[in-house]
């Protein structure tokens, strides 16, 4: 049954709305929280690795095969899985602008030159992110960050649902890498605090959660 | 005494029996597939595209001049092996018993298939080996290897934790893995290859367009990388190298934030969280390194 009065209500009704406060206090804090969580729950795994190279034989995890029978794709994950990087690719999130402010060592021989500019990622599957119209500080990147981190948790629900159905070798090699890709996170996240306006931190903070995208898009399309 | 003795004689007389029985059943458990593998062969007409999906499962795919697809192997004697046309596709299903369901049983395959035939293969396990097929590629394994020595137009591999080897000229390039390592000899056109813990090794390779991204593997390139671009190598705590001939322009533009940046062309070393620019001639494609903490190493070949 048509209402006018209704339609008319809805259509006026705001686009957007803008939240009471600052959200990302808090969605930090929980992102933390789950860190501190995984990594508890995984022992030798340094909480904060120091920024310096962690061993690749202590950050490698490779358990081999053979995984036993198990059948192809859970279907309505997968789905889910691709209309969520569909999603979070197809969106503009900001990254670094540009490198100004990075400092020039040209050589007598050798010329200064432009930055390369960020212009987009070949045909991932996860999409692609145009950081040519990025923001450039931290909290100009609080928007694209909770972006990665509700497509990210929306991903690892599927992925947390789908645990018991997966043989525990896969289950373990891929938290031992969810594991690094948040390490990395906060690694980034940490040196952001310190230095905001840092275009390379940013790019590698953008770096970062396109890796954990690819690694959950990864998990969530994995045989039973 | 005498009781005694009764107690332990059937005692005795069970244990024997249950060691003789857990031996057996030990042994029927430990190598059933060699015992009750039987081999296969079917052919089909061949269609312009072939998908293989298979558990535990070795496939061999090899090019040749036919218009059949012929599959030889060996199945455990309980798998079902389907090889049927549909539309404009071939589809190959191995599936496995219930009595191989959880158990480590394997099956092999070989499949011979016209020269420019598309291949999509999936397995779980198994390794898939392809050569001399000049279609697109689509291969993922969980936790076998992938090894192409051939390809088409594009080509997609993808593991978790098996390695994945590459010898092929496909003008678009795709690989992807969790922890397994990855080397690409040969690679022309546009190449991505994204690994989390896994290493990224690339050599011979001319590139229009170069994204080789490793969480914490290092990244290693030797090779051409053309006018197209932009070319991007990034690692969060693994080393970037890349070795470049004399002779051709790039503009290099290199950051770790932790580590350190060596341009053995200029003979310089940088430290701390400068971005050092440098050019090797004039007028050449962006290539961008970055790495949190690992080291970044640019040497002539």
């Amino acid at each position: 049954m048509k209402d006018p009065k209704l339609d008319q209500d809805i259509a006026n009704l705001p686009r957007e709305i803008e939240p009471q406060r600052d959200l990302w206090p808090e969605i930090e804090a929980r992102l933390e929280a789950r860190l501190e969580a995984r990594l508890e729950a995984r022992p030798g795994t340094p909480a904060d690795m120091p920024p310096h190279r962690t061993p690749l034989s202590d950050m490698r995890c490779r358990p081999r095969r053979r995984l036993g029978g198990r059948t192809w794709l859970g279907g309505s994950a997968l789905a889910m899985a691709a209309s969520v990087l569909l999603y979070v690719g197809t969106q503009q999130l900001p990254g670094p602008a540009d490198h100004a402010h990075a400092v020039d060592h040209a050589t007598e021989d050798s010329r200064t030159s432009e930055a390369p500019k960020h212009t987009e990622h070949i045909g991932s599957p996860t999409g692609s992110i145009d950081l040519s119209t990025a923001g450039t500080t931290v909290s100009g990147s609080r928007g694209w960050q909770a972006e990665y981190e509700t497509a990210a948790g929306l991903l690892e629900a599927i992925f947390d649902d789908r645990r018991l159905a997966l043989a525990p070798t896969v289950v373990a090699l891929m938290d031992d890498n969810l594991t690094l890709v948040d390490t990395a996170i906060s690694q980034t996240r940490h040196a952001l605090a310190s230095s905001p306006q840092d275009a390379q931190l940013l790019a590698l903070m953008h770096d970062a959660y396109q890796g954990k995208l690819d690694l959950l898009d990864q998990a969530t399309s994995l045989p039973e | 005494m005498f009781k005694h003795t009764s107690i332990v004689s059937p005692l005795r007389t069970i244990c024997v029996v249950g060691t003789l029985v857990g031996t057996l059943a030990g042994a029927l458990l430990a190598c059933p597939t060699r015992a009750l593998a039987r081999p296969i062969q079917q052919s089909i007409p061949a269609k312009q595209a072939l998908d293989v999906q298979a558990v535990s499962t070795d496939i061999k795919i090899v090019g040749a001049q036919t218009d059949m697809i012929t599959v030889r192997g060996e199945l455990p004697d309980d798998w079902k092996l389907e090889l049927q046309n549909r539309g404009e596709r071939t589809q190959i299903d191995v599936s496995p018993g219930k009595r191989s369901r959880r158990s480590s049983r394997t099956a092999t395959l070989t499949i011979t298939v016209p020269l420019g035939s598309s291949v999509r293969a999936k397995t779980v396990s198994g390794d898939v080996d392809i050569s001399h097929v000049s279609g697109n590629l689509e291969l993922a394994s969980v936790s076998g290897d992938i090894r192409a020595g051939s390809g088409g137009a594009e080509a997609k591999l993808k593991t978790v934790s098996g390695d994945i080897l590459v010898a092929s000229n496909s003008a678009r390039l795709h690989v992807k893995s969790v922890s397994g390592d990855i080397e690409v000899t040969g690679a022309r056109g546009v190449f991505e290859a994204k690994t989390i813990s896994g290493e990224v090794h690339v050599s011979n390779a001319t590139l229009t367009r170069a994204d080789l991204t490793s969480t914490s593997g290092d990244v290693w390139f030797e090779g051409a990388l053309t006018l197209a671009g932009p070319h991007q190598f990034k690692s969060h705590s693994g080393d970037l190298e890349l070795v470049l001939q004399r002779g051709k322009p790039v503009d290099i533009s290199a950051s770790s934030r932790s580590g350190s940046v060596e341009d053995r062309f200029h003979k310089r070393h940088y430290k701390g969280r400068d971005t050092p620019r440098f050019s090797l001639g004039s007028g050449g494609p962006s290539v961008e390194l970055r790495t949190f903490s690992g080291d970044v190493t640019i040497r002539p070949h």
